[in-house]
């Protein structure tokens, strides 16, 4: 009896070194519910790219409609990722116009950089990363361009101070996500911005060079994603964390060494894990051999629980950010940002916003 | 005579007549290789990408380099046994598709083969 969920994890893992085969599949092609299963899921994870390799690598076999069909996929998403590219090239034209130069994380930096071939990864928005003192200026650029911010600021100063970044939907519905920081909560306090966009790489596209974050840092950009993303994290994600985890000792250094600066060296254990688990590949031995031996830290657990799990909780959230928060006064002025909102999102008011809060951070006593 | 088959006769008649000129890609270009083919996509256009299949497809890698459509046929002719002058008219219509798209350009004078 097949497995859908081992069908994807096993076409995610394609092409990694230390992965299981797809031979489990058998030479022949995927009767026709399973194929529909796989092709569905593959939509829906963004794993088109990767099943396009493996029917051209012949480690999948399926019938020419099977063929066809999976071609069709892959041709849309990647002609929506081109399109992305377009108008990210679009938008860095005009941010440098302001003296603003972003770095790119995530899609098209890791598909030019970290894949056998582009065409392995496909990606569905942009993510930018703009210093802080940057941001207001940038925001000119995106509503030059006819975006629209989905989500107010609570507080004057609290994207260059405290948040992860805002979003931007822009015309034909693509959505720029510009970051901040790696994350929201603690963890994107942790993260210093300076230090983050320090020493970057870049990819040339359409004989643009166009910034982007170096390995070690991508690499710790894909476990923040995994670890601190979402309930669920997509199996792209999870793919991600295997395509750049460090190779050897130096880049296992290099990227401890971010990692407890930063306070993610749970959040790097908890992606490898998670990431080795669901794919079935094996890390590199010094990667391997660090997160056996790795004794994670009480507050860095802590705070990840109230990223995932049962747990999880935005107040609590909240309240750890407060921990990190320097000073008194920027802890206050953060405090009063989440809880008293100048602008609100959705139907909930101020009042309502207050009593939510209230009541979660009681249930958490 | 429409636009399109004016550049088309002046590609396959250049082609003919040895006075042909080079074809590289644009720096300008984005592109991706698909199953089955290559989706191309100026980045200054605000058109949707063109996607190349099957024979076309391979002469976008032939292009990184400046390429006269007569060596490019004379290649693929024979990786697909077939005519090098069918094969070079179906060239020149990919290639007409291609500039008009501006995703080709027109080598100068003496660019490297």
């Amino acid at each position: 009896m097949s497995d859908p969920a081992r069908d994807a994890a096993a076409l995610t893992a394609f092409g990694l070194p230390t992965s299981s085969s797809l031979d489990f599949l058998g030479d022949a092609p995927l009767e026709s519910d399973r194929w529909r299963r796989l092709l569905s899921t593959c939509r829906r994870e963004r794993l088109d790219g990767l099943l396009y390799a493996a029917l051209d690598a012949g480690a999948l076999h399926a019938t020419p409609q099977q063929h066809e069909q999976a071609a069709q996929q892959h041709q849309r998403c990647m002609a929506g990722a081109l399109l992305l590219e377009r108008e990210l090239l679009a938008v860095l034209t005009d941010a440098r116009g302001v003296g603003v130069e972003p770095l790119v994380l995530k899609g098209p930096a890791v598909a030019h950089q970290d894949y056998p071939d582009p065409s392995w990864r496909p990606f569905g928005d942009l993510d930018l990363l703009v210093q802080p003192e940057q941001l207001a200026t940038f925001e000119l650029v995106l509503r030059g361009r006819d975006g629209t911010r989905r989500f107010p600021e609570p507080r004057p100063g609290f994207d260059r101070r405290f948040s992860k970044g805002y979003s931007y939907r822009m015309a034909q519905g693509i959505e720029v996500d510009v970051h901040r920081s790696l994350a929201t909560g603690p963890f994107g306090l942790t993260i210093d911005p300076w230090e983050l966009a320090a020493s970057p790489g870049h990819i040339v596209l359409a004989g643009q060079h166009v910034a982007t974050l170096d390995r070690t840092r991508r690499f710790l950009h894909a476990c923040v994603h995994a670890a601190l993303g979402g309930p669920t994290p997509r199996l792209l994600v999870l793919r991600d964390v295997a395509q750049l985890a460090p190779a050897d000792e130096t880049e296992l250094a290099n990227a401890l060494e971010y990692a407890r600066r930063w306070r993610l060296a749970a959040v790097v254990h908890d992606a490898l894990r998670h990431s080795a688990e669901v794919l079935g590949w094996e890390p590199p031995e010094p990667v391997s051999e660090w997160a056996r031996t790795h004794v994670l830290k009480l507050r860095e657990t802590r705070w990840l629980t109230s990223y995932r799990g049962d747990d999880r909780s935005t107040a609590r959230q909240a309240m750890h950010t407060v921990s990190v928060v320097p000073g008194v006064a920027a802890k206050v002025a953060y405090a009063r940002a989440v809880l008293l909102p100048q602008q609100t999102v959705g139907s909930r008011t101020r009042l309502d916003r207050l009593r939510v809060g209230a009541r979660q951070l009681r249930r958490q006593r | 005579m429409t636009r399109r088959c004016a550049t088309w006769l002046l590609l396959y008649g250049a082609a003919m007549a040895s006075s042909e000129p080079h074809l590289a890609r644009r720096a300008e270009v984005l592109w991706r290789f698909v199953a089955d083919g290559v989706l191309v996509l100026a980045a200054d256009s605000s058109e949707p990408p063109v996607l190349l299949l099957g024979p076309a497809a391979t002469l976008w890698p032939m292009l990184e380099h400046p390429t006269r459509l007569s060596d490019a046929a004379q290649v693929l002719a024979a990786r697909f046994d077939a005519a090098p002058d069918v094969v070079l008219r179906d060239l020149a219509q990919v290639a007409e598709s291609l500039l008009a798209h501006g995703a080709l350009v027109v080598a100068p004078e003496g660019a490297d083969a």
